[in-house]
């Protein structure tokens, strides 16, 4: 058979042939341009072959985010990782500085420190004050863009406008060559998460120091009207050691009320710590941020996120589905009370949550000062998160507590008791006006119609006292659930109705 | 290349269920490079490119439950351009009209709209970005199943622009057979993408 065939080729990329003809066959390849265009054509045409070409070189490749080997991966350093190389420096002017990269303003350069999703971080040293910055400059590459110099400008003024010890101070808001850029303190002491990755877990005083600074950073930015969106251990830096925290990286920051300048979505990466309501794409408000710092001090416990994945997918399913493992039965040197409290941050539900970032700074301030000096400062009450707590022993707010579920039982047995009104209906025109056709305005008043209906519809209406009991608190549940209906009330009605029927057991069953 | 992943009607139907991750990995595996090269494309800087990547995927995760057969073919895979589409254009869009309302919470696409805005005339698909698409789905496709040496031979040749010679002495190939390897590769491309277009409807996907 000679070499110059198409059925060669043919057999060849559908894997006919045996293991000596293919490597013959490719030798004869490599010197015969005829071969080579005819094997081109059996796998597709050259036109294919160009169309693909031209399209996978017109568009990068995504950039590698390993999840499975390392669950640390910052999409800003691994931004880093993938564009450092092609920073445009062609925008820093003239230096006589050796040291330095070059200028911009007042700023001598000195390195790059980092790059986020819409600008480049530099650390540079201010050559009036002498001190060093971070300069934070836009990319020139978005420059020309108005919504980016908008949105840049935003994270400007938003950092600038919470002027707090825990949140990263911004000096100046400038443009260079038409570049805007703004200059914040430089923290040499590296981010939460290096610390992290590098220590592994921290210990519980430190833990409640850093949590404690965080909701104080947090507090006063939820008080200006700025929700932060992007709270992960990447964005906490600490400077020498833990004894001041600031939080860094507003630029996904948000004003609350503000649903003008949305950012698209979030950064993309690895979500594994946001909230759920950020996941599902709703809204985020201040307790989003708490959400996220229940993430932080989850991963500062056990040294990983509590829903750390092999995918971005499973992150974001474990995010809204699936309760985070236990911490204690990873690092049982975690108290019961701390986990408690990180598991109330982690509610899947805003409201389960604290309700304000200063409860959180105060409850961990007190935490922490009980911890360090146990004789000085008494234990907190931690019955708001500490379940162990509630069980073993009875404080005042429990029995308050008791007492006040008592008196709505008794409230609900007195009204229960009242007589019906001369103008009701009787109990036959109740039924007819339930089972008659109704139009339920929204789920909640659907389902309890539904409830209403199957008991007015049952026949056989009494099977004892529990069940009566049982669908009169179902019953009930609905109709705070439900607004008022227009034409009937039927679970005044209905309740009417067991009430009736619960005398009646109660007679034959003294 | 007859088995393109998605005509295999039990991907779509496990997408359905949240809880099964491997065809979740699966599909998060196979679709986020186009969705990326998609937007890349449109002239999107990376970071904006992965948060489209992101919201398709969040999309694809709020309607997943909510698919019901359509017996369309690629309907699936039509979906998801239009989602990717969506976004990027959101995004292009609020680049030149920042401050001006652009909805409130982000991106969230539900498949009702996504059916919706297909009609509009603005969204309205043109055949080169189809194909385009398809292009990107089989290449990521191909990329993800094919051995990595004849992947990289026909990356180097075909794309980058090297000579057979040039590729084979980088990844220690026989000249021959990085033609081989990059002409395998094209074959599959090309079966990938014609499977795209001639799956029958009774094993076309659902949606």
């Amino acid at each position: 058979m000679t070499l110059c065939d198409r059925r060669m080729a043919e057999l060849l990329m559908s894997d006919s042939l045996s293991i000596e003809q293919t490597a013959q066959f490719e030798d004869h390849l490599a010197g015969c341009p005829t071969c080579q265009a005819m094997l081109v054509e059996v796998a597709g045409g050259k036109e294919t072959l160009d169309a693909a070409a031209a399209m996978l070189a017109s568009s990068t490749e995504l950039p590698q985010w390993n999840h499975s080997q390392n669950s640390h991966v910052d999409v800003r350093s691994g931004e880093l990782s993938h564009t450092s190389n092609s920073v445009d420096l062609s925008v820093l002017g003239p230096t006589d500085d050796p040291a330095s990269m070059g200028r911009i303003g007042n700023y001598e350069i000195q390195g790059i420190i980092g790059r986020g999703g819409m600008g480049i971080v530099f650390r540079a040293l201010d050559s009036a004050l002498r001190r060093n910055v971070a300069l934070k400059v836009l990319d020139p590459s978005l420059a020309s863009i108005a919504a980016a110099r908008k949105r840049f400008a935003m994270e400007a003024r938003a950092m600038a406008a919470i002027s707090h010890e825990h949140v990263v101070p911004v000096y100046t808001v400038d443009e260079h060559r038409g570049l805007p850029y703004f200059a914040m303190e430089y923290v040499p002491g590296g981010t939460l998460e290096s610390r992290i990755r590098k220590q592994g877990p921290l210990d519980c005083l430190a833990i409640l120091r850093i949590s404690r600074q965080i909701a104080l950073a947090l507090s006063a930015a939820h008080e200006c009207g700025l929700v932060h969106r992007d709270i992960k251990p990447a964005n906490i830096l600490l400077d020498r050691g833990v004894e001041r925290v600031r939080v860094a990286d507003f630029g996904l920051a948000r004003v609350n009320s503000d649903a003008s300048h949305t950012r698209s979505g979030f950064i993309a990466g690895t979500p594994q710590y946001m909230a759920p309501e950020q996941v599902r794409g709703e809204t985020c408000t201040p307790q989003s941020d708490l959400f996220s710092l229940g993430t932080v001090m989850y991963a500062m416990c056990t040294g990983h996120s509590p829903f750390r994945s092999e995918s971005m997918y499973g992150s974001m399913q474990r995010i809204v589905h699936e309760e985070p493992r236990s911490i204690r039965e990873q690092v049982p040197a975690i108290p019961d009370w701390l986990e408690g409290f990180i598991f109330k941050l982690l509610s899947k539900n805003t409201l389960d949550r604290f309700p304000d970032a200063m409860t959180v700074a105060r409850l961990l301030e007190a935490e922490a000062a009980h911890t360090e000096n146990p004789a000085q400062f008494s234990k907190p009450q931690r019955l708001e998160y500490c379940t162990s707590v509630k069980t073993q022993s009875f404080g005042l707010n429990q029995w308050l507590a008791i007492v006040a579920s008592v008196a709505a039982t008794v409230a609900f047995v007195v009204w229960l008791t009242i007589p019906p009104r001369p103008a009701d209906k009787t109990l036959e025109q109740s039924k007819v006006a339930i089972t008659g056709s109704m139009v339920p305005a929204n789920e909640h008043e659907s389902n309890a119609i539904a409830i209403a209906k199957e008991i007015a519809n049952d026949d056989e209406f009494v099977v004892g006292e529990k069940s009566i009991r049982e669908r009169a608190t179902q019953i009930e549940q609905s109709y705070q659930r439900s607004e008022p209906l227009p034409i009937v009330d039927p679970f005044t009605v209905e309740l009417r109705q067991l009430k009736q029927q619960l005398d009646a057991f109660e007679k034959q069953n003294p | 290349m007859s088995n393109w992943p998605e005509t295999r009607v039990s991907l779509i139907r496990r997408l359905a269920d949240r809880n099964d991750a491997d065809a979740w990995a699966f599909f998060e595996d196979h679709y986020q490079q186009p969705v990326y090269r998609f937007a890349r494309s449109h002239g999107l800087q990376p970071d904006e490119a992965m948060d489209v990547v992101q919201e398709v995927l969040m999309a694809v995760h709020r309607s997943a439950a909510n698919w019901k057969p359509s017996g369309r073919v690629g309907s699936f895979r039509a979906w998801l351009a239009e989602a990717a589409r969506r976004i990027t254009l959101q995004i292009i869009r609020q680049r030149s009209r920042i401050g001006r309302g652009v909805g409130g919470s982000g991106f969230a696409i539900e498949l009702g709209e996504v059916a919706a805005m297909s009609q509009a005339n603005e969204l309205q698909t043109n055949i080169e970005e189809d194909r385009r698409w398809s292009f990107y789905c089989a290449t990521s496709i191909v990329q993800k199943e094919i051995n990595p040496q004849h992947w990289m031979a026909f990356w180097l040749t075909a794309v980058d622009g090297k000579s057979a010679e040039e590729a084979a002495k980088q990844l220690a190939m026989k000249v021959g057979t990085v033609y081989s390897a990059k002409c395998r590769v094209l074959a599959k491309i090309k079966a990938a993408i014609e499977s795209m277009t001639t799956t029958s409807p009774d094993q076309g996907d659902t949606q």
